[in-house]
């Protein structure tokens, strides 16, 4: 089985589908490219020495609130708070086209919800009744300020819908636009509407960390987090961000130590120092996610190594 | 000042040339770069500015890429590591993609449908899928283009083709 399924991938990936026509004149295109970088950084150099020039002076003569983004990472301070700030979602998408039962084959049960991929290629609408083995009908609305009704999804993006089950020893399924969805052993009792999580909108911010591979159970460990603006322009800071941090599952959230910073200037990165505590009853050899994320004033994020999701610290 | 503003004037004037190795290398390798990039994304538009972006960067570094004797690898992981961070501003994915419990399509498995699956990985498992089975690249390799360890690469292997795996199954053992 792994085997035909090696081999299919190989073909696919091979298929002349993915073909493209090349340019027509390739250096020339690349060349204009980075005519353009290179004149473009010129021209910001040439920005900053002038900025230096006039700024400098003025900066002596009239000294403004906000500091420079200092070289050294602003030292960690434990400022625990209760609430965790609300975070801006991409807004509610207007309806699509109805969605169709050949966009519905691939689904999957997670926790208490079941996820149905859009497996057509546009954009499509999934408000289908649903109805499960024992005759109900999947509708209503769970707790959760972050969903979106209905589901509009994406080629690829999945419709939830909220389950309330107990596990029993029949196979169930639930019904939509004719076609059978199995759930496995769980007898379900309610089922909610679809709908989607709409993703988290990002700040313009880039944030990497350095935390040591290896950490202790019952002792804080230090590590380094650092915010780029890798922008053209100034990154304001009106109020100093809050931030979450997840070792495994342990998850805090803080306001961060701005240290009297109100800005982030263009093209400049800031470090922070940071701590967390590895629990007493973490095993030994157990591998930890390390996840932090920061949230502007705006409801935006700034999350660390998003291709990642964090970095690994195994416990010793 | 005066000496700083006739550096700048000189920077300006001085248009950047292609050098001879770099030009062949674009001529030479922009197609299939090209479909690399088209494999990896899956968008025709897409691929074409990851590979412009890419060339970009590599012709800016290219005394030293040339040095190491390897500028395809570096502009193939260019082009993969810029597809993983790239940020779509109204349009912005779930980090912290989970696998799927079970997957059970209740259709034939066709390359169309496998090729959908294909598309609606997340784009760390897609990469890996992609190198592995377009560039025939090792895990070693796999992760050396990624930045991340082999760990991470046979975990978003794993779970990739076990989503893969499961539904060819399923069709294979009849419908539920």
């Amino acid at each position: 089985m792994v085997t035909e399924l090696d081999d299919r991938l190989r073909t696919i990936l091979r298929d002349d589908d993915f073909a493209m026509m090349g340019w027509e004149d390739p250096v020339g295109r690349v060349t204009v490219g980075i005519r353009r970088r290179r004149r473009n950084r010129t021209l910001a150099v040439a920005c900053a020495v002038l900025a230096l020039a006039v700024g400098v002076p003025a900066a002596v003569l009239w000294p403004s609130a906000s500091r420079p983004a200092p070289n050294r990472p602003i030292p960690y301070w434990d400022s625990e708070i209760v609430a965790a700030p609300a975070l801006a979602r991409r807004e509610p998408r207007p309806d699509a086209t109805p969605c169709q039962a050949a966009h519905l084959g691939n689904h999957w049960v997670q926790g208490q919800t079941l996820y149905v991929a859009n497996l057509g290629d546009k954009r499509c609408t999934l408000s289908a009744p649903a109805t499960l083995d024992n005759g109900v009908v999947a509708g209503g609305r769970f707790p959760g300020d972050e969903k979106q009704y209905p589901a509009t999804i994406d080629p690829g993006e999945p419709a939830r819908m909220d389950l309330v089950f107990t596990e029993c020893d029949r196979e169930t399924s639930v019904v939509v636009l004719g076609v059978s969805l199995s759930l496995g052993n769980r007898c379900v009792t309610a089922a909610s509407a679809w709908y989607v999580e709409p993703p988290l909108l990002n700040a313009p911010l880039t944030v990497s960390m350095e935390a040591p591979a290896t950490v202790q159970r019952g002792q804080h460990f230090d590590y380094v987090v650092t915010v780029l603006n890798a922008m053209p322009y100034t990154f304001g800071l009106d109020v100093c961000p809050t931030y979450l941090q997840q070792l495994g599952e342990d998850a805090k959230w803080r306001r961060l130590n701005c240290a009297g910073l109100t800005e982030i200037p263009a093209h400049t990165s800031v470090k922070f120092a940071m701590r967390a505590y590895v629990p007493d009853s973490q095993p030994i050899g157990a591998k930890l996610r390390l996840h932090w994320m920061a949230v502007m004033s705006d409801g935006t994020v700034a999350i660390a190594q998003p291709a990642t999701a964090g970095v690994t610290v195994e416990v010793v | 000042m005066q000496p700083f503003a006739g550096l700048l004037c000189l920077m300006v004037m001085t248009r950047w040339a292609a050098p001879e190795g770099f030009a062949e290398f674009v001529r030479g390798r922009h197609s299939d770069l090209l479909r690399f990039a088209h494999v990896l994304c899956g968008d025709r538009y897409l691929a074409e500015d990851l590979v412009q972006d890419a060339l970009e960067r590599a012709g800016m570094a290219w005394r030293r890429i040339e040095r190491q004797d390897n500028p395809e690898g570096y502009v193939r992981k260019t082009i993969t590591n810029r597809y993983l961070n790239q940020i779509r501003v109204m349009k912005r994915e779930r980090l912290m993609d989970s696998p799927p419990e079970t997957g059970t399509p209740q259709m034939e498995m066709p390359d169309e449908n496998l090729r959908r699956l294909l598309a609606g990985l997340p784009r760390q498992q897609r990469a890996v899928i992609v190198l592995r089975y377009y560039l025939d690249y090792s895990e070693a390799q796999i992760a050396e283009t990624l930045g991340c360890s082999t760990g991470t690469v046979k975990s978003n292997a794993s779970r990739a083709m076990a989503k893969l795996r499961e539904a060819l199954i399923a069709v294979k053992e009849g419908a539920w």
